[in-house]
């Protein structure tokens, strides 16, 4: 059973394993590039880097200790690893405790004899030994860049982080096991732990510069008790009744869970609404959203699009509402002339304030652009797309429409997340014109579109690795735009980045090289998808 | 007649074997064919290439005339389809699902849907997922005869119904038939292509190895006839006789098959006691296994073309 389990989870094992070396391996090893080689250097860097970070306190932990190689990646690497381990834990977790149930393996296995909790003790065991070795990979290929860099890191200091990342993990993963108990499905149960996760995360983030949420984070949050070990600061501690804390909280979570599992009915929530009898309905739905073309689907995904419109205004209202505080903090610092030249000119308040922001919104725009092309490439997968085909409907049409549905999305998510952003700068005094924000944010829409243009490409040719080789670009523009500037990168791979041609329209203008650039990666992709799509079979 | 489907050489070659090979085929307007074969033989596969959802190796397709591949959108307007895996429609309601592809077709009759429904006594208001495997199969049903179509593309579509359900949807078929369309099932279970099709063809790995109308199968069925002699069997004469064959002597009994009619034999017979004669007729359901199988065709079925392997 343990072999079977251990099968199940190699592709994600394989995946955050490779990630989580390239990601450290490259933080580490670029250290000395940004931040120089003598320690005079170093403690200017790390000086430079404790006051930026404050800007970061909402994603990153406290900016302290900074002034050499050890604690650089201590914050910036072990600061930022548990939420990208979290996104493979929650996939792992909603497929331990739903998704072999909708696939109908666990009913194979019980009816060949295994008992459900035996199953679940499997699938713990299973992803207990895949995130030890993610994690002493991660953390090897993290030494490694730093032995690069001219400094290995003390062994016991990486060992006593390496546990508290994977004590964090496991508790996440038993978070999201005991929620695959309490939903009806996968999806479900990525959406309600993400959901709870986040919340969690943000609970301990926020509560580092808010004192009643400290307070909160201590009873609620696992990443409060991750953030007490700091072994690789200098001055830092590992906080060993926190980090065994979190192992008996996951075993206590993991027995739960396994109680839960016998209680309820295999394919079943635990809270079992008692079902009510739907209304007869013989005749179709008069919803004329429903026989539109682009509307349909828009209606069908009203909800999730509102959730990220939600989502997205309270994000850019409450960083704007925390610019003016954040620019006050930065002021003081000598570095702060260089970071403005970063963000822009002009207005030093806006242009900060659009700069975090922008940073932020770029990224959610693209992973807004994924979770539309994955559900392109699951019409195809589940056999929707071969149902629409069977009208008289054709495959440039499919792409067109999709092409449709995601502008209108897109505007909407940029539409709503610029008022929000629009009247909370102004509610902290922060001076945004209507014009420029205007201006931002008609850029922002083809920079969304074109991740999903390219998406648009890779569905109509191979659905099945669309959403993985996508978020690798998104990945890649990232890193791009992270490292680039720190290694002086030539200006045509910073090109690459479709992050860094969107630019800092907000401050500078918009960068028309850049916008035209990804208008036609909008057009080219579309275009050649829907040539691939007519040349490809379906459902095949 | 017009023709409604034509194939010249169709292909569509996945490798290892696998895939549909070299179907010629036509099917006449208003006609029901039924498409029999095991799983895998390729009798989606052939659906699939004439809705236009896959791309041939070589060979052609057409449907009404117009190209399956280059006009799939003009043939879509007059084609029913039902594929035979369903797609999966989440939360959606059955109502809603109804709603959206009516909007793609256009010229989908809200009474015809009722009537389906009503017929089906399927509820519309409940969500996909919360239908069962049969229910869905109803949706898919609903989905495929709403706009009354020319030309109905089922793939295995009564998978999942009960037989009550089934019964209706035969009828539904030949109500369709009347009406004046024409109906390619497909199917790896004869008794449902003996209820409505007018012709038959049976395919097995890729290959369509026969086509006749249900008259001509029961005309290929083979008799095996065990014979008990009083003394010694005459079984030079049986031997001799038209459409005997599989001979086999057991002291004075006899075992033997026979194709076609039984008078060779009695004539090889005639003079010789029989104490007792019994005869047993293979089912079309017999037949069809040994068509089926993978070993050649036995030589009892000598008329029946042999597959073209």
């Amino acid at each position: 059973m343990l072999r079977i389990t251990w099968r199940l989870q190699r592709g994600g094992l394989i995946a955050m394993t490779a990630f989580g070396i390239f990601y450290g391996l490259i933080q580490a090893s670029a250290y000395k590039s940004a931040a120089g080689t003598t320690p005079a250097q170093q403690a200017a860097f790390g000086h430079q880097m404790e006051v930026l970070g404050q800007s970061l306190i909402y994603l990153l932990p406290k900016p302290v200790g900074l002034d050499n190689i050890s604690g650089f990646l201590q914050w910036r690497v072990y600061g930022v690893l548990p939420l990208l381990f979290g996104i493979w834990v929650v996939i792992s977790g909603a497929g331990a405790s739903r998704g072999d149930e909708e696939r109908g393996l666990l009913d194979e296995w019980v009816s060949a004899g295994v008992s459900p909790i035996r199953y679940l003790v499997a699938r713990v065991a299973g992803f207990f030994v895949a995130a030890a070795i993610a994690v002493v990979a991660t953390s090897a290929a993290i030494d490694a860049g730093a032995i690069s860099a001219g400094t290995a890191l003390d062994l016991q200091a990486v060992t006593e982080v390496s546990i508290a990342l994977l004590a964090v993990v496991i508790a996440s993963y038993a978070i999201v096991v005991v929620i695959g108990q309490l939903t009806a499905s996968r999806s479900a149960t990525i959406g309600v732990s993400s959901g709870v996760l986040l919340v969690m995360f943000f609970i301990n983030s926020l509560g580092r510069s808010i004192d009643s949420l400290h307070q909160t984070a201590q009873f609620v949050s696992p990443f409060y008790y991750y953030d007490r070990s700091n072994p690789l600061t200098s001055g830092g501690s590992f906080d060993a009744v926190g980090t065994v804390g979190l192992f008996v909280f996951a075993a206590v979570l993991f027995a739960v869970a396994a109680w839960f599992m016998q209680r309820r009915d295999l394919g079943s929530s635990l809270i079992h609404r008692r079902s009510r009898e739907a209304p007869l309905a013989q005749a179709p739905a008069h919803n004329p959203l429903l026989r539109l073309p682009v509307l349909s689907a828009l209606y069908e995904q009203r909800l999730g699009l509102l959730a990220w419109i939600i989502g997205t205004s309270l994000g850019a209202a409450y960083m704007a509402s925390l610019g003016r505080q954040l620019v006050d903090l930065s002021k003081s610092a000598t570095a702060f002339r260089a970071y403005l030249t970063i963000a822009g000119h002009g207005d030093p308040y806006v242009a900060l304030t659009g700069f975090f922001w922008f940073g932020i919104f770029q990224l959610l725009l693209a992973a807004y652009a994924i979770a539309q092309v994955a559900r392109w490439a699951s019409d195809d997968n589940e056999g929707r797309l071969e149902m629409v085909l069977s009208a008289p409907v054709s495959r440039t049409r499919v792409v067109i429409e999709r092409a449709a549905t995601l502008v209108i999305g897109t505007s909407l998510v940029v539409g709503f997340s610029s008022l929000s952003f629009y009247y909370g700068a102004h509610a902290s005094n922060i001076n945004v014109q209507a014009g420029d924000l205007f201006q931002a944010s008609l850029a922002a829409i083809p920079f969304g579109v074109s991740f999903a243009a390219v998406g648009a490409l890779l569905a109509s040719r191979v659905p099945r690795q669309t959403v993985i080789v996508l978020a690798t670009l998104v990945f890649a523009s990232y890193i791009i735009t992270q490292l680039g500037p720190l290694l002086k990168w030539p200006d045509w791979v910073m090109r690459l980045s479709l992050l860094s041609l969107y630019g800092n329209p907000l401050s500078n203008g918009i960068d028309w090289t850049g916008l035209w650039i990804l208008i036609a990666v909008c057009v080219g992709g579309f275009g050649l998808g829907a040539v691939l799509l007519q040349r490809r079979d379906v459902g095949a | 007649m017009t023709i409604a489907i034509s194939t010249k050489g169709l292909t569509k070659d996945y490798g290892s074997g696998r895939g549909l090979f070299d179907l010629d085929l036509d099917v006449e307007e208003g006609e029901v064919f039924g498409y029999l074969g095991p799983n895998g033989a390729g009798k989606s596969t052939t659906i699939r290439l004439l809705m236009g959802m896959i791309h041939p190796t070589r060979g052609s397709a057409s449907v009404f005339g117009l190209d399956c591949l280059r006009q799939a959108v003009e043939i879509k307007k007059d084609v029913g389809y039902i594929p035979g895996e369903l797609p999966q429609f989440g939360g959606l309601r059955g109502k809603e699902i109804i709603a959206y592809m009516a909007g793609l077709r256009g010229g989908v009759d809200e009474k015809v849907v009722r009537e389906i429904c009503e017929r089906f006594q399927l509820n519309l208001g409940q969500r996909f997922r919360e239908y069962s495997r049969g229910t869905k199969q109803k949706l898919a049903i609903v989905l495929g005869f709403m706009h009354q179509p020319r030309l109905l593309m089922l793939d295995e579509p009564t998978g999942g119904l009960d037989p009550l359900n089934q019964q209706e949807f035969y009828k539904m078929c030949r109500e369709a038939k009347d009406r004046g369309a024409t109906i390619f099932l497909s199917s790896h279970i004869l008794s449902e292509v003996e209820h409505i099709s007018d012709r038959v063809g049976i395919i097995r790995s890729g290959r369509l190895i026969r086509t006749a109308t249900l008259h001509e199968l029961h005309d290929i069925r083979v008799h095996e006839v065990e014979i008990e002699f009083a003394g010694k069997p005459p079984v030079d004469a049986i031997r001799a006789a038209a459409g005997v064959d599989h001979i086999e002597v057991n002291g004075s009994t006899l075992r033997c098959t026979v194709h076609g009619t039984f008078a060779a034999l009695m004539r090889a017979i005639d003079g010789s006691e029989v104490v007792n004669l019994s005869s047993h007729e293979p089912s079309l359901e017999e037949v069809f296994l040994t068509y089926y199988r993978e070993e050649p065709v036995p030589a009892s079925l000598p008329s029946v073309a042999a597959p073209r392997r």
